[in-house]
């Protein structure tokens, strides 16, 4: 497309395209460039910018900067400014279409508790969620729920396994051949259903369960003194984390609950004078669950695995074994004296004397489950069968010294008293000799209980309270409740066979003709003769599928959950309200997703050294920093955080870094915002985004990133006053430049919200002229979610280019042999081209918030903005612009016609005339090394291919993009840099 | 010809046009041809298998998570696939791929873009006459 035909010009650099240009467009739009720049853009740019331009709530203009080239949705080099309110169109409007669950139909949380949908506060439960991809299951929470009155009929399905769903005829259900509108399942169906059925969540009572004093008498036992103010210290931190009064109905206690049951069973507190610690042991996926929880009450834990030998003496003689140990430690003190403060046992479990609290016997059916469960996880049997079918009887112990049998007697008697008030049914609790052994302490003595086996125990054992903290055994209970009522299905029909036999029989028919008549696939003819010849009680279940084979046949992938049969579909008649939940996943903004994906920026750090000095050492550093900073295909850096501290570093970016020894104390004072923009929300982003972001830290990536050794360019040092404000002081003073951005982890999230995307507009009823332009009000909960995990993409790439910026430092310090401190290798400025942010802006005789987008885009803003980091607010924002590896770089100041003019914002770098394949045919890779070399820039990159397509003449003049925006007034010059050592990715 | 470039579709990133007989078909061109833009597939050796189970509610979503799939090994596992081998459920919700190959080796591997995201732009499966084409462009 050649430039519309009419384009104005409105100034020597800038055009404009009126609205009248296509249908739809909401504001004119206008370029910055030269009459050659204008010439030599590429089509796309004018058809993405006048689409920009169509966007509901867009203000005064969209923009494209002397750098613009085509992008997806938006032009690269864009800038477009909307109002958060205006950009709304009502929820009520078009095309808003839920699908929907009967009001009982049962939801279940995090906890394993259910609610009726109807009465389900969708903002504040997490929910467990069936992940087809994975075939695995993971925790969530629900972003939204809705309801609409329903007129007409429902469909009801019931399963084999028991199982009953009222949904509405587009409610679409898992089933093994994918997602299913309720309404197109068919008896061949299999649909994915869960043994676990839980307690309904009911609302406890107040009682009180932690005060000031119970969690002093629980510091006395623990010999924690007043001295240092070691009590006030843990006081205040309990009081910081709302944990220093806890009420049986605070929902923290859901957590506590489980911590504590874990703690009776596989963890300890053990007693030490100082430093107070509690240890979990388990398996480590197992523990990441509780490191989940003790998060969630603001606890940090830290994971450990060893080899250990084991040798231990017992009845049978002397057994040896190694074996891995994986352990999870919370070294918090006021954690430790909480757990102690809710009843857990201080110091040596086997030695000490302790009963269950007695508050557990007047908490609610569903937190005896949680305390009950994550005891079980750690101390009750798996689920075996005896023969394929019935199941042994579930067995727990307590070990204790011989000198302490009647209080392990007890403690049995108090879990089998606990369970007994859940209308389960356990053995008396007995000594078994079998676990006598002699240990450093004495000898010590076991005492074990079991859940009775008969088949209605043991299902309401499994299918109510089960097991936590132990997928291994949840995933095992969930199966064999499926397998029990599947079995004790067949049962059933059995017995009326038989019975009908008998009768059949009994009335005159012959024994061939009975069995010709009533034989089933579960119940044979040799099973109706038995049945007709001798008296027979009770049908057993044999011959049919075995437990093993039952869960390799359906189980859907290793959830636990099955892939159960539908035994009947019928429609029912319904008046009424239906509710639905759209789950807060990657699966499940105004503000357009075409715009953020890597969050790329610039980072420019100066030195103190003069290139004379460096140039001998040009391709020391390069070859070391090459090593250093992981570049191209699928490359991991070597920085290892755990989740936790990847969240810190999603909400915190630099600042972070700052706190855990990554950054030096200026430099987060010299990052756009500080260091990190508000408003991270990490629970907005997905597994897959986090996965591919955790370990990615502190490498380059590949593309057009690279890392590059630049000195001043003498003949080009516009501004010296400036410069020297910027801490560019000599006139062959070397700088290093960083270009990338948060890696696979932006975007990830871009495609997660995408796809959210995708939908939110059918709701919003959102049209726009392309696919990539895929948008959501900002004000809505899809947009707002997107926000939040936008900004933790900026934040991680912040960080991303800090950590760079370290091993930048520590390569310098390799290479001459002095500290990097001794250099000044002082942070310049770091600057984010590619994201939206709310800022405040004047135009048109008012100032307001706007949500301004800048895609390929830097901030500009001029002297004494709020905004600007203070070591720079008199004079204005640094901007960094990038060239091409063979052109340079500038260094440039944000100016207050800026501001009046394109919301603070000017051009990013220099934009590409040709493409990735056609620059590599036309110029080879190691030919553009020698080349560069000659000229005294020695490159290094991942890929000759990859260097080839970044070769200079892929690029469009950047002296150029630079003349024309300082011509524009929108950023004025101060130094041009250029490169003599360069890493590409 | 069960895939090509196209130099001048996305000037900083890569294009392609994909093309099969069957849908399964398409799917394997596609993800052959994005793992030949990141490595010279030839130098990729069968070591791991993975088997890929994915719902969508549409073709253009089971290819798009598909391919965003290969991404997130490529990234998480660090894995790159010499065989691809594709079914797609006659309904167009639910695919499944056996994938064989194996980590990223820096020194025996001849890597070349690191793809970062499949993008939405011209993207969709259509089908004229018997044959199923695509076009997909990566965001490098």
């Amino acid at each position: 497309m050649p430039i519309p035909e009419s384009t104005r010009q409105i100034s020597e650099v800038s055009w404009e395209i009126p609205t009248t240009f296509k249908p739809g467009m909401n504001v004119p739009a206008r370029v910055y460039a030269s009459r050659k720049l204008l010439e030599g853009m590429d089509d796309g740019v004018f058809e993405q910018l006048t689409n920009v331009a169509c966007l509901p709530g867009i203000v005064r203009h969209a923009y494209a900067m002397a750098d613009a080239h085509w992008g997806y949705g938006f032009p690269i080099g864009g800038v477009a400014a909307f109002e958060p309110e205006n950009g709304v169109i009502s929820p009520g409007g078009i095309g808003f279409d839920i699908n929907c669950l009967h009001p009982d139909s049962k939801v279940y949380d995090g906890d394993g508790t259910w609610t009726k949908i109807s009465e389900l506060d969708a903002r504040t439960q997490g929910f467990i969620t069936y992940d087809p991809s994975g075939g695995r299951l993971r925790r969530t929470k629900s972003i939204l729920k809705e309801s609409r009155w329903e007129s007409g009929a429902l469909v009801k399905i019931r399963t084999k396994a028991g199982k009953t769903l009222l949904a509405t005829a587009d409610h679409p259900v898992q089933t093994r051949r994918g997602m299913v509108p309720a309404g197109d399942l068919s008896l061949e169906d299999q649909v994915v259903s869960s043994g676990f059925t839980g307690y309904p969540r009911s609302s406890p009572a107040g009682i009180e369960l932690v005060s000031a004093e119970t969690l002093n008498q629980a510091m006395d036992k623990m010999g924690i003194t007043g001295a240092g103010n070691a009590r006030g210290l843990v006081m205040n931190q309990l009081r910081r984390r709302g944990l220093d009064r806890i009420l049986l109905n605070d929902p923290k206690v859901s957590q506590l609950l489980k911590l504590l049951g874990f703690i009776f069973g596989d963890a300890s507190i053990p007693r030490v004078k100082k430093g107070q610690y509690v240890s979990f042991f388990g398996k480590a996926e197992d523990l990441l669950d509780i490191k989940l929880d003790l998060a969630e009450i603001g606890f940090e834990s830290h994971s450990y695995s060893r080899q250990r030998h084991h040798r231990m003496n017992t009845k049978y003689g002397t057994s040896e074994f190694d074996f891995k140990e994986d352990s999870l430690y919370s070294s918090s003190t006021a954690f430790a004296v909480l757990m102690v403060a809710l009843g857990a046992p201080y110091g040596k479990k086997a030695s000490v004397e302790y009963r269950l609290p007695r508050w557990l016997f007047a908490s609610e059916d569903w937190q005896k489950r949680l305390f009950l469960a994550a005891y079980f996880g750690a101390e009750l049997s798996t689920p075996t069968t005896v023969n394929g079918y019935d199941f042994q009887m579930l067995l727990f112990s307590v070990n204790k010294l011989a000198t302490l049998e009647a209080n392990a007697k007890e403690l049995v008697a108090d879990f089998t008293a606990l369970l007994g008030s859940l209308g389960i049914e356990s053995t008396e609790p007995t000594r078994v000799e079998g676990y006598d052994y002699a240990g450093v302490d004495g000898l010590s003595i076991g005492v074990r209980a079991g859940v009775l086996s008969n088949v209605k125990n043991l299902l309401g054992f499994l299918s109510k309270v089960g097991y936590l903290y132990n997928r291994g055994k949840q995933r095992i209970a969930s199966l064999a409740v499926s397998f029990i009522v599947h079995n004790e299905s067949i049962r059933e029909e059995r017995n009326a066979v038989r019975l009908k036999a008998i009768q059949t029989y009994a009335a005159g028919v012959g024994a061939s003709k009975t069995v010709e008549s009533l034989s089933t696939p579960t119940a044979g003819p040799s099973f109706i003769r038995h049945s007709i010849w001798s008296s027979r009680g009770k049908a057993r279940v044999w011959q049919s599928t075995k437990f093993e084979q039952y869960c390799s046949e359906r189980e859907a992938g290793k959830t636990g959950l099955i892939f159960d049969s539908i035994d009947s579909l019928e429609s029912v008649p319904y008046e009424g309200q239906v509710y639905d939940v759209t789950i807060g996943d990657p699966e499940h903004n105004f503000i357009s997703d075409g715009i953020v994906v890597s969050n790329c920026g610039m980072r420019l750090i100066s030195t103190s050294l003069r290139y004379s000095e460096v140039r001998p050492k040009v391709k020391e550093l390069v070859d070391l920093m090459f090593r250093l900073v992981p570049a191209g295909v699928g490359v991991k850096g070597t920085l290892r955080i755990t989740e936790s501290q990847f969240d810190e570093v999603m909400r915190y970016g630099v600042k972070w870094c700052a706190e855990n020894g990554l950054a030096w104390k200026d430099d987060p004072g010299h990052v756009e915002e500080g260091g990190f923009i508000k408003g991270a929300d990490p629970s907005k982003v997905s597994r897959q985004a986090r996965s591919r972001g955790i370990d990615q830290l502190g490498t380059l990536g590949s593309g057009n990133h690279y890392l590059e050794i630049q000195v001043v360019d003498p003949a080009r040092h516009f501004d010296k006053d400036l410069g020297q404000k910027f801490g560019i002081v000599h006139d062959d003073q070397v700088l290093v430049m960083v270009h990338c951005g948060s890696r696979g982890f932006g975007h990830q999230i871009g495609s997660d919200y995408l796809r959210v995307f995708d939908g939110a507009m059918r709701k919003y009823g959102l049209a726009v002229r392309d696919r990539e332009l895929a948008c959501a009000p900002f004000s809505s909960k899809e947009g707002q979610d997107y926000y939040g995990a936008m900004v933790c993409a900026a934040n991680m790439a912040f960080t991303n280019r800090q950590i760079i910026v370290q091993k930048v430092r520590d390569a310098f310090s390799q290479v001459f042999h002095r500290d990097a401190e001794s250099m000044e290798m002082r942070l310049v400025y770091d600057v984010c081209h590619n994201v939206a942010k709310v800022e405040r802006h004047t135009y048109d005789g008012t100032t307001k918030e706007l949500l301004v987008h800048r895609k390929g885009a830097t901030r500009s803003f001029g002297p004494g903005h709020p905004d600007i980091p203070s070591p720079y607010r008199s004079i204005g924002q640094p901007v960094i612009i990038g060239g091409s590896m063979e052109t340079g770089s500038y260094l440039l100041v944000g100016t207050a016609k800026a501001m009046e003019d394109t919301f603070g914002s000017t051009a990013h770098g220099s934009g590409r005339t040709m493409s990735r394949t056609a620059a590599k045919r036309t110029v080879r890779g190691a030919d553009l090394q020698r080349k560069m070399l000659e000229r005294g820039i020695y490159v290094k990159a991942a890929t000759m291919d990859g260097l080839a397509e970044e070769a200079g003449m892929a690029y469009k003049d950047i002296s150029e993009v630079v003349e024309t925006m300082d011509r524009a007034g929108i950023s004025k010059k101060v130094v041009a840099l250029r490169p003599v050592g360069n890493i590409k990715g | 010809m069960p895939y090509r470039l196209l130099p001048d579709v996305a000037l900083a990133d890569i294009a392609f046009e994909a093309e099969s007989k069957t849908k399964a078909g398409l799917f394997e061109s596609c993800a052959r041809a994005m793992t030949d833009v990141m490595v010279d597939r030839r130098g990729v050796r069968r070591k791991v298998e993975k088997t890929l189970t994915l719902a969508g509610d549409s073709l253009d979503r089971l290819l798009y998570d598909f391919l965003t799939e290969l991404i997130i090994m490529k990234d998480v596992d660090s894995l790159l696939f010499r065989d691809i081998r594709v079914v797609v459920a006659g309904d167009d919700r639910s695919l499944s791929a056996i994938l064989r190959g194996e980590p990223i080796d820096r020194k025996r591997h001849a890597l070349r873009n690191d793809v970062k995201a499949v993008t939405m732009h011209m993207f969709g499966v259509k089908k004229h006459g018997g044959t199923w084409t695509t076009t997909v462009v990566l965001d490098i």
